[in-house]
């Protein structure tokens, strides 16, 4: 049954809520003041739920944080973030121009701090994307010939003209306040890189309900601070992820460019992003994981899209892995591959086998499962690749 | 000439080199160099250093001024005496300074009132830094990154003598550093003490940056060595001033997290220290290895209990045993409970200006925070701080508890800890803020 996604502000909760009949339950981002409280799955009766319930379901889930937002609001002890004045924001995108039409209206609802806005089109087949960037003088638009969003990227860092660089991908939406959001926390010299959070924009097939029930981007409405004295930088998945994060450009060219042998569009197909933020743990930077930069994601929505991005992680963590075993020597690498095969792989499989039969789990996690036994194949690929037609490792 | 206005004072002991550059850095400053004086204090140095500062050819005003090795608390006593700017710069041989830096300083002391400005200096690291550097990177970043935070109340252990400005008369009236203490730590927190008791200030100044350029120093035997010359110096601190006891680490020695390994070595250090000794040399070599491999969180571990064992030896130099070291810091906290505060009451409906404004006023060392006459939290008094200025009341409600004390005050009887919003927002115009 699909889910409704829902964008509540505490202090102005609708006296109920009258959805589509088909909704059976929402997923509703609580905020408070503007900034996200909580994350709340909602019961709904044949889409309906009344004022009183949905206070009450509300605070059951998410009492606390609300709380303690609250407080902070009423009392005017939230500073808003300072206007983002020297700061970049790239979208990297191939042969999909109506979603980046999407997403470069919500780039342009944001105010204008005097940022840079660039559009890097990745080997695309047609013209179509230039068309649309042409149509929105104030966007860039760069073309990107090689493939790989990890060498798109690497463009946009390169070109960009602001301190800071701030991504987003072509099938997201950001809310207005997100650039001012994550570029906040570089007053700490220290931070190389600050992810938002990532919200489902719409959960109307299954496939994007198991997505984002077993791979969501969200990680939640705590703000985190990640460094490698008290964190281990070879777990670099929990900071965030790709599709919305920021990275310093001074501290980009100490730590190194993303390996282009990884990444969407590569034949290790994921994992670049992962990798430039063990990178960058592991030479003593900081990565902030900041709830306030809120973005919206549309996830794949037929079931072998989400197949084969679940086999596309597969590869990129094996890949991922492998590089970090054999160029960086990191010892304790086996004892994480040990236990995400057992816990994430083997584990969600038996459950999608056993309690969770006739859902998507299972054909998902035996999809990473093959990829994962892919991975050493294709991370010698595409290192093979990288050696023949030129790249950065 | 005309008189200087900075007087910059480095204490060195053979590092020619980095003294060099150090010196060079200060020559390209944007205050004017006749505003400038730089007295180096050799302090036992054999490795030509005196014959590069005498043939060095810089703008500004430079003065050697050599010692036997005496240490570096009379290096700088020795050279603040001499200076004859008004300003003093307390400097380490290894920070390069940006060319702002002076005229920073110089700036950060108009005004009225006396204060003691601290400039940044964080360990700058190049290629490719060992697991060591990265935390110390990490740890001289922070210092001075919570510095710069609006809502930080300074404390003596903000005090570094690595780039400090100070009035000149200001130090002399009290003393300079202490020379009692011998090695590592110990002089730069108590000079700090004494910078408050005498009812100065200590102020930050972000663009008085200095790049601490000793990355090849940084190296885990060193810090450990350092660590046992601290800990002895704290005890010392606390001896001349026994309310400080409980912010220091000799108060938290047993404290967890401790594991097996360093409940034994901390026992060690007081019992049989020898063995300790022989103990904690292996384990470095163990840490090595574990290093070799990127085994970090058992390298971290690791030097959290040797950190704790060579913190353990120093304090045991000075207190025989871990009884002698519990009397000490419960006698500190007596006399940290015992200490005269002042104490306010901070009615909240007020608004939050006007308890700011109170604060900025009176300046108390401790705050209780009252709404609707209801008591929901308190700023506590912290012996070796400052005195409470309404920059910190944000800071202060921002902490759970209050938070939490707030939430239930604010809400409707009955309705549970939190309000209603409607409720909420009628009594939003309560809060004016700034």
């Amino acid at each position: 049954m699909p889910t409704a996604v829902l964008d509540l502000d505490y202090g102005a909760l609708p006296d109920g809520l009258s959805l589509a009949e088909h909704y059976g339950e929402a997923l509703a981002l609580i905020r408070v003041g503007g900034r996200p409280a909580g994350i709340v799955q909602l019961r709904l009766r044949t889409g309906v739920i009344d004022g009183a319930d949905l206070r009450a379901q509300v605070m059951a889930a998410a009492r606390w944080p609300v709380c303690m937002r609250w407080v902070h609001t009423t009392m005017g002890l939230d500073e808003p973030p300072p206007p983002a004045a020297d700061a970049t924001v790239a979208v990297c995108t191939r042969d999909r121009p109506d979603d980046l039409r999407r997403c470069l209206e919500s780039l342009l609802a944001m105010p204008d701090d005097g940022q840079e806005l660039i559009v890097v089109d990745n080997a695309p087949s047609d013209q179509r994307t230039r068309d649309l960037v042409a149509a929105f003088p104030r966007v860039r638009y760069l073309r990107e010939d090689r493939p790989g969003i990890t060498a798109a990227r690497n463009r946009a860092m390169r070109e960009a003209r602001g301190a800071v660089v701030a991504f987003t991908d072509d099938d997201a939406v950001v809310d207005p306040g997100w650039l001012r959001a994550i570029v906040r926390d570089f007053d700490d010299p220290l931070v190389a890189c600050v992810t938002g959070l990532v919200m489902p924009l719409e959960l109307e097939t299954e496939a994007q309900e198991a997505f984002e029930r077993w791979m969501s981007f969200g990680r939640g409405v705590e703000r985190r601070e990640f460094h490698s004295s008290s964190f281990d930088p070879l777990l670099a998945k929990a900071p965030g992820s790709g599709n919305s994060m920021a990275l310093r450009r001074s501290a980009w060219r100490a730590i190194g460019p993303f390996s282009t042998a990884f990444g969407v569009g590569t034949v290790a197909r994921s994992g670049g992003e992962v990798l430039w933020f063990s990178q960058a743990l592991a030479h003593g930077h900081r990565i902030i994981y900041e709830p306030a930069a809120l973005s919206w994601h549309r996830h794949r929505a037929t079931e072998a899209a989400l197949i084969s991005v679940s086999y596309s992680y597969g590869v990129g963590y094996c890949a991922r892995a492998l590089h970090q075993l054999l160029v960086w020597r990191e010892g304790a690498v086996w004892g994480h591959v040990a236990r995400m095969v057992l816990e994430f792989g083997l584990g969600l499989l038996l459950r999608g086998l056993i309690w969770q039969r006739g859902t998507l789990l299972a054909p998902m996690m035996r999809a990473w499962l093959r990829g994962f036994a892919r991975g050493p194949a294709a991370y010698f690929a595409s290192r093979r690749h990288l050696r023949e037609h030129g790249g950065e490792l | 000439m005309s008189a200087p206005a900075v007087s910059v004072v480095i204490p060195t002991r053979n590092r020619c080199a980095v003294l060099r550059a150090t010196l060079m850095a200060l020559a390209t400053q944007t205050a004017p160099p006749d505003q400038l004086e730089v007295l180096v204090v050799a302090d036992g140095s054999a490795d030509g250093t005196a014959e590069m500062v005498r043939s060095l050819r810089v703008p500004y005003a430079l003065r050697l001024l050599e010692q036997p090795a005496r240490g570096v608390s009379y290096a700088r006593n020795w050279g603040a005496a001499e200076a004859r700017a008004p300003l003093l710069i307390s400097f380490d041989d290894d920070v390069v300074a940006t060319p702002g830096l002076v005229a920073a300083h110089l700036r950060a002391h108009k005004g009225p009132g006396e204060r003691l400005v601290l400039g940044p200096y964080p360990l700058g690291l190049r290629g490719r830094p060992s697991l060591y550097q990265i935390v110390a990177q990490a740890w001289w970043s922070d210092r001075f990154h919570a510095l710069g935070r609006p809502g930080h109340r300074f404390s003596f252990k903000d005090v570094g003598a690595g780039n400090f400005s100070i009035p000149t008369s200001l130090y002399a009236r009290l003393g300079g550093f202490d020379t009692i203490f011998v090695g590592y730590g110990g002089k730069d927190y108590e000079l700090g003490a004494r910078v408050l008791k005498a009812g100065a200030a200590l102020a930050y100044a972000p663009d008085a940056l200095g790049d601490h350029c000793d990355q090849a120093g940084h190296t885990v035997e060193r810090m450990l060595r350092r660590t046992r010359e601290e800990a002895r110096n704290d005890v010392i601190l606390g001896r001349i001033h026994p309310e400080l006891r409980p912010a220091l680490s000799v108060a938290a020695l047993f404290n967890p997290p401790l594991t097996a390994r360093g409940r034994l070595l901390v026992r060690l250090a007081f019992a049989a220290p020898a063995l300790g000794d022989h103990l904690a040399r292996r384990l470095i070599g163990r840490a090595q290895r574990y290093e070799a491999l990127l085994l970090r969180e058992r390298w971290r571990r690791l030097m959290g209990d040797l950190k704790r064992y060579w913190y353990a030896r120093g304090v045991a130099e000075q207190l025989a045993s871990r009884e002698a070291v519990d009397a000490y810091v419960a006698e500190g906290e007596r006399a940290a409970g015992a200490w005269p505060r002042r104490v306010i009451r901070l009615e909240l409906r007020e608004g939050l200006t006007a308890c700011a404004e109170r604060l900025d006023r009176e300046r108390p060392d401790e705050a209780e925070l009252i709404f609707d006459g209801q008591r929901v939290g308190a700023i506590p008094p912290l012996p070796g701080a400052e005195a409470l200025r309404g920059a910190h009341l944000p800071e202060a409600l921002r902490g759970w508890q209050v938070t939490w004390e707030l939430a239930r005050m604010l809400g409707t009887a009955g309705a549970g800890p939190l309000p209603a919003p409607a409720v909420a927002r009628e009594r939003e115009g309560l809060w004016p803020t700034s």
